[in-house]
């Protein structure tokens, strides 16, 4: 008996061990899939010469809902990884492509396995810094990156500075499509305003006489709202409040915009709104997508919202409401005479990293070059070629591996609405990638698809989002937010339980629950939450004195 | 020793258990040191350490103290309504003659028990909504209309109420179970002693039943702290924050939303060290009030 224990002990533990020693094995492999290339190749003199051997560069990417592939073509196989092999002789590979983009990169940052080339956040480049893992780009930028896109850099130097960690460049900026996309308008439906023959709104009165004009003839409520106070927060900038950003205060010095006097103004009159019944009265449970199906099931006419109203909710509305039921933009105007300045933040994508282990570092440069020729200097390709690579919503497959020309959708607006003025009959080959907008936008006007709506009311519309934001821009109708860059400790570790604080307190305000003298309480409960010691670290980093 | 020789195949099939357990739960457990660390993803576990400092910002957050209570008095609150309820439903059931009306009724109450949270929240909201079927009720005694989910002062009620209502036929089924164990002999001799209907639920019924109920309370009081994360974060707003936010969901906006792993673990850690104390509270009550032991 004692014999045959003993038997099955050892047995029993060596079934563990075994699983054990699999499992660590296991992850041994996994780590090292792809890095085939371990020797550096030989870089061509001229920067578009293809490589003499194949270099294979790994990266990783995001699903995206959006991207149609064609037959034949996948995240592994499609138009641009194509383009790489014949022009550079460069084989770009997936280490891997998920749905949970942030949390999967966290996990091969922790386990050390990560791609020769990906795309990070701001505390993600800090922390692979901090333990080594990440190329310094400093020289190899300056060697390589093409004028193109060193001019990118230059436009855009304070976005430019914060990939820089002690003086080097270890986090090449993604940059953004531009500033235009940031304003938020005033939607109002079409119809309605044609049937009550109601003028374009001037004052905020107007604005509020119009919503209670449509709650009197068609029932429902005024104005949209949810219950992150995202509508209030657009309209704020009319009382001269700049919520979510830091500007400079009346003694000199960088405060927070949400907790300065003009919103408490901005508070007490949406409050009263609210009372008068024309704020949504069940704001308060309603997330974004609900308070867009009060759009759609016609409880309401009026909402402050983004410029991409076209694209969610545009083509459901079109879809069961009828072309005439979308809702135009309007600018943002005035609650007390003085002129109204956008809110402007800070706008980068991410920053593009490079491994240590990445034995040809020049070759992201190659790719990056790439990127910028064919998004700016496309007509000097073939159409065709061009069409294939921004068809299909294919640009979001270089996710690592493009900078993004800062005036891309000002560029592309101008384009479109030129264009548009001209003739519908255009051939849309001759706008280069700008073509697809151009066509969408002709759809809508001549059959009213509800694939263009988008299109058509953030550029190619008589009034579209991007008119009103592009005369904003002109005429410098903005603010930009204090904090040009990264967030501050404080804030990265406590900023969404700081905005929590005043989301929750703004709601009670708004409700009634309590008075509008409650704001000081809690100003003073954001302080001590944290909030003092955040504005005391902004002063520090992005003040003047 | 003697005992083991005479059960060891008892033993041998409890051991995969037991070896899935060291590996999954006692093993991680090395990961709590994320809690005195600032963590850094790409340093792993040799993060700097920072000692309390993490425990210190938790409790210097206004917000902290009265999630505990929050979820202290949800879960009390369900765990509470999540015994009487399904022991006076499964006593009502009892009592029906017609066998096969007990059967549907048992079966429509256990429907919502399969629903997730994430649908159930959709629907709820519709039902709760100013304009829904509840307040167009209440509407014909011109009541309200009450706004379930976002008033502070209801909201956690609201949570409760529909908590035991999703899930009071998972406990109806247990008791009828445990009714039909019991001898129908004692039920007859109480008859011919003229017991009354109530006098036999209150002398027979519900002692026999008191077994079931406690092993049931000790099971639930494990989740002390759990006052229902996937209920919670589905309906709530910042709005009822004050009464209805619990630490599961405060974790969550804290340490997921912001990737702040080193917070989120010092909570976690918190909340598991105070789930002891009241798991062994429990323990200690239910074998000192009703001499009930699991080991």
């Amino acid at each position: 008996m004692k014999k045959r224990k003993k038997v099955l002990a050892v047995l029993l533990t060596g079934c563990v061990m075994a699983g054990l020693l699999a499992g660590c094995m296991e992850q041994g492999t996994s780590g090292g899939s792809s890095k085939s290339n371990k020797e550096a190749v030989e870089i061509p003199e001229d920067p578009w010469d293809p490589y003499e051997e194949t270099v294979t560069i790994s990266t990783v990417l995001p699903e995206n809902a959006g991207i149609q592939f064609a037959e034949g073509d996948s995240y592994d196989d499609n138009p641009w990884y194509r383009a790489y092999k014949e022009w550079f002789n460069i084989e770009v590979v997936n280490d891997w492509v998920s749905n949970d983009y942030d949390t999967k990169l966290n996990l091969t940052i922790a386990d050390k396995s990560i791609p020769d080339v990906f795309c990070v956040d701001a505390q993600q480049l800090r922390q692979l810094k901090e333990a080594d893992m990440i190329y310094d780009l400093t020289d190899i930028f300056d060697e390589y990156a093409s004028d193109l896109l060193k001019g990118y850099m230059e436009q855009e130097s304070d976005t430019f500075e914060t990939g820089h960690l002690d003086g080097k460049l270890y986090g090449i900026p993604q940059l953004s499509y531009g500033i235009i996309d940031q304003p938020n308008q005033i939607w109002i439906r079409k119809d309605w305003k044609e049937n009550l023959k109601l003028e374009d709104p001037q004052t905020m009165d107007d604005v509020i006489a119009i919503a209670k004009a449509f709650q009197e003839n068609y029932g429902g409520y005024g104005l949209t709202e949810n219950q992150d106070l995202d509508c209030f927060k657009m309209l704020a900038v009319a009382w001269g409040a700049h919520p979510d950003i830091w500007v400079e205060t009346a003694d000199g010095s960088l405060g927070y915009g949400s907790v300065q006097p003009e919103m408490k103004e901005a508070l007490e009159a949406y409050t009263q709104w609210y009372k008068d019944g024309i704020v949504d009265p069940e704001f308060t449970t309603k997330d974004l997508e609900k308070m867009l199906e009060g759009e759609i099931s016609e409880q309401t006419g009026v909402s402050p919202y983004y410029q991409y109203w076209g694209y969610d909710p545009g083509p459901s509305v079109v879809q069961n409401l009828g072309t005439d039921a979308i809702f135009e933009p309007y600018k943002i105007p005035s609650a007390n005479g003085e002129e109204v300045l956008a809110n402007v933040t800070f706008a980068n994508y991410g920053y593009i990293v490079v491994s240590k282990d990445c034995k040809n570092p020049e070759a992201v440069l190659k790719l990056l070059n790439f990127y910028a020729h064919v998004m700016d200097e496309g007509d000097q390709e073939d159409t065709e070629f061009i069409n294939e690579l921004f068809g299909n919503a294919y640009t979001n497959i270089p996710y690592a591996l493009r900078v993004i020309n800062p005036d891309t959708d000002y560029n592309q607006f101008i384009k479109v609405t030129d264009t548009l003025a001209v003739s519908l009959d255009e051939d849309p080959a001759t706008l280069g990638k700008d073509g697809v907008k151009y066509s969408n936008c002709v759809d809508f006007i001549k059959e009213g698809a509800s694939t263009g709506v988008g299109d058509y009311l953030q550029q190619g519309g008589p009034k579209s989002a991007y008119r009103i934001s592009k005369e904003i821009i002109d005429n410098e109708e903005y603010i930009r937010d204090a904090m040009w860059g990264p967030q501050t400790e404080t804030l990265l570790s406590a900023g969404s339980t700081l905005d929590d604080i005043l989301i929750e307190g703004f709601t009670k305000i708004i409700v009634g629950e309590e008075s509008i003298d409650y704001f000081d309480t809690l100003v003073a409960d954001w302080e001590s939450a944290g909030g003092a010691k955040a504005t005391e670290e902004i002063n520090e980093t992005y003040g003047n004195n | 020793m003697k005992k083991l020789k005479r059960q060891w195949q008892y033993h041998l099939m409890l051991l995969p258990g037991v070896i899935l357990i060291f590996i999954f739960a006692y093993i991680p457990l090395y990961g709590v040191i994320i809690a005195f660390e600032d963590y850094n993803p790409a340093l792993g576990f040799s993060s700097p350490w920072v000692g309390l400092k993490n425990f210190e910002y938790i409790f210097s957050q206004p917000a902290f103290l009265r999630t505990i209570w929050n979820t202290f008095f949800i879960a009390v609150a369900k765990l509470i309504g999540g015994i009487v309820v399904p022991v006076i439903f499964a006593l009502l059931l009892n009592e029906l003659v017609s066998n096969r009306l007990k059967r549907i009724f048992q079966t429509l109450i256990y429907i919502p028990n399969f629903l997730s949270w994430v649908i159930m929240a959709g629907v709820l909201i519709d039902i709760l909504s100013n304009t829904g079927v509840i307040n167009q009720f209440l509407g014909i005694f011109g009541v309200g209309p009450v706004n379930f989910l976002g008033n502070a002062s209801i909201f956690p009620w609201t949570m409760i109420v529909t908590d035991i209502w999703k899930g009071f036929g998972f406990g109806t089924v247990v008791y009828l179970a445990a009714l039909t164990s019991i001898d129908p002999g004692l039920y007859e001799s109480a008859i011919l002693d003229g017991a009354t209907r109530w006098q036999q639920i209150r002398y027979i019924t519900l002692p026999l039943l008191m077994p079931t109920i406690i092993l049931m309370l000790v099971l639930a009081l494990g989740n002390v702290l759990n006052a229902g994360f996937d209920q919670i974060y589905n309906l709530y707003s910042p709005i009822v924050y004050q009464t209805g936010d619990i630490i599961d969901t405060y974790v969550y906006r804290l340490g997921i939303e912001q990737a702040q792993y080193s917070v989120g673990a010092a909570i976690g850690l918190f909340k598991s060290a105070v789930s002891a104390v009241l798991v062994l509270t429990s323990y200690i009550l239910a074998d000192k009030c009703a001499g009930y032991k699991i080991f």
